[in-house]
């Protein structure tokens, strides 16, 4: 089965060894590992003081890879952000955006993001939040950002309560808690890690609730699709988890 | 299939009652990745930090019952408090190494690996000749150092016993600082157990120590055996380095024969 992989980078990420540079051998790595579609965005959106530069990159660099599915990511404690998110409607009929409350600094439940929500009701875009990109103990030294809180979490949950997104680095006791207080997350599980995890989460999830994401290339992405690939559960939930709950809530 | 030998493992974790169903369970799951053997541990943190020596006695007890259970799958390493002293170390050590068997000797978070306690049990290994597995992370600057050892405290350990044979645990905890500590060592292997799979960490580890001197631990149960695996699988080294990291390094370091 070819996998849909909901979470992976482009660019260099400035506190490691890894990244890729090019669209070619992201999809050609990709493809070694048995992913045939992604949802990528642009490493330079995080540290940039405004994401639509590396957006641009994004685009460009994937505009002839039609499997490699670019993901704007919006800062929506900054002025433009409607119109950046009008034009990238118009010029690339987008499936999804990225959110970064932590790197960026805004707060989840908050009018701010009230209205980023409005804006992908109304176009039906669908929104991703980034919990974090790396362990919070291995952080580079002089730049700490802690992951979004389950609270923040839980409190934009209930503010739009019929809305499901997608996120993307929690932990696996993050995962749990998060089943019980709140019913429209989504998420993947490239941080959740535990001896057979997929068969816990599947005791407290819906399994239409989890989407295979690597985190590739900042992790070892055959590790994820190991993961769930060695999976002790159905084939048929192995290919929902992998392929079918991507390709129904993106509409792909 | 790789062969795989798992040098750090908890197959019982946090629960005193673990069914016999539950673990041969465990052993068909890692059979089936390849894991031809695998190191277990003990519940190591079950008693806290400090355990005394009837709860050693326990853990210990515990790991050999694994190890009867499945005597050609499980090897057992004998967790020590060493704070309890020499007398309580020798004792546990000739318990469990000499007469039950054990290949090795492993180290949590009782105390530094400076602690000067550490003569006592880094003298016992010599003279048993196991290797002693130290729980090690990147702890500088940090107060848990106290208690848990940076990669600069088990390297200076592995220095200043040069004829006892040390594992560094946690490559992804030590971290590419840990690695370059380890330089030059030849009494110490690193082993690649913890953490989530952040990409690079084995391919740098083999660019500066080579292949020779790492040792693939999953550190099960708190990760998953096949994300662990992949870890070296998918590293960016020859194939022949990955079978010394996954099977060859280990079967030399306990005397396994690659045969059997």
């Amino acid at each position: 089965m070819k996998l849909i992989d909901t979470n992976v980078s482009f660019g260099e990420w400035p506190f490691g060894t890894v990244g890729i540079t090019s669209a070619k051998r992201l999809r050609n790595h990709l493809d070694s590992c048995s992913i045939k579609t992604a949802l990528v965005s642009h490493l330079a959106t995080i540290l940039n003081p405004e994401p639509d530069h590396g957006n641009q990159r994004l685009f460009r660099a994937l505009k002839n890879e039609k499997e490699l599915i670019p993901v704007p990511v919006i800062n929506p404690a900054l002025a433009d952000w409607r119109e950046r998110l009008d034009q990238y409607r118009d010029r690339y009929a987008i499936k999804a955006i990225k959110v970064f409350p932590n790197f960026h600094r805004f707060h989840l439940p908050s009018p701010t993001m009230d209205r980023l929500v409005e804006y992908t009701r109304e176009h039906r875009i669908r929104l991703m939040i980034n919990i974090r990109m790396v362990d919070e103990r291995h952080q580079y030294f002089g730049l700490k950002i802690d992951g979004v809180t389950l609270k923040s979490l839980a409190d934009f949950s209930a503010r739009h309560g019929d809305l499901k997104f997608l996120c993307l680095g929690l932990y696996r006791p993050e995962i749990l808690e998060l089943a019980d207080q709140c019913g429209n997350f989504l998420t993947d599980f490239s941080f959740a890690d535990w001896q057979f995890l997929l068969e816990e989460l599947l005791g407290k999830l819906p399994v239409e609730r989890i989407l295979f994401g690597s985190h590739s290339p900042i992790m070892v992405t055959r590790s994820n699709v190991d993961q769930l690939r060695c999976a002790n559960i159905p084939q048929s939930r192995i290919r929902k988890i992998g392929r079918d709950n991507a390709k129904k809530f993106f509409g792909l | 299939m790789p062969r795989i030998i798992d040098i750090h493992t908890h197959p019982v974790f946090f629960e005193d009652n673990i069914s016999n169903q539950a673990i041969d369970r465990l052993v068909r799951y890692a059979r089936k990745l390849g894991v031809e053997k695998m190191v277990s541990l003990g519940d190591v943190l079950r008693y806290g930090q400090k355990p005394g020596a009837r709860h050693l006695r326990t853990l210990n007890d515990e790991s050999h019952a694994l190890v009867q259970r499945h005597p050609n799958f499980f090897i057992a390493f004998c967790y020590l408090n060493p704070l309890l002293g020499e007398k309580a170390v020798r004792a546990e050590v000739d318990r469990c190494v000499g007469k039950l068997g054990f290949k090795g000797i492993k180290l949590e978070v009782a105390n530094n690996a400076s602690h000067p306690s550490m003569k006592a049990v880094m003298k016992v290994a010599e003279e048993f000749d196991v290797p002693v597995l130290q729980h090690t992370w990147a702890t500088q600057h940090k107060r848990m150092r106290m208690t848990h050892s940076d990669p600069i405290d088990t390297c200076a350990l592995a220095r200043r016993h040069p004829n006892t044979r040390v594992i560094m645990a946690h490559l992804p905890g030590i971290g590419h600082r840990g690695v370059l500590e380890a330089i030059g060592i030849d009494n110490l292997m690193v082993d690649t157990s913890a953490c989530l799979p952040f990409a690079g960490l084995v391919e740098f580890a083999c660019e500066k120590l080579g292949a020779d001197r790492i040792l693939y631990g999953s550190d099960l149960p708190i990760r998953e055996l096949s994300a662990c695996i992949a870890r070296v699988t998918a590293a960016d080294i020859p194939q022949s380095a990955k079978g010394r990291i996954l099977f060859d390094n280990a079967a030399a370091w306990l005397g396994i024969d690659s045969n059997s």
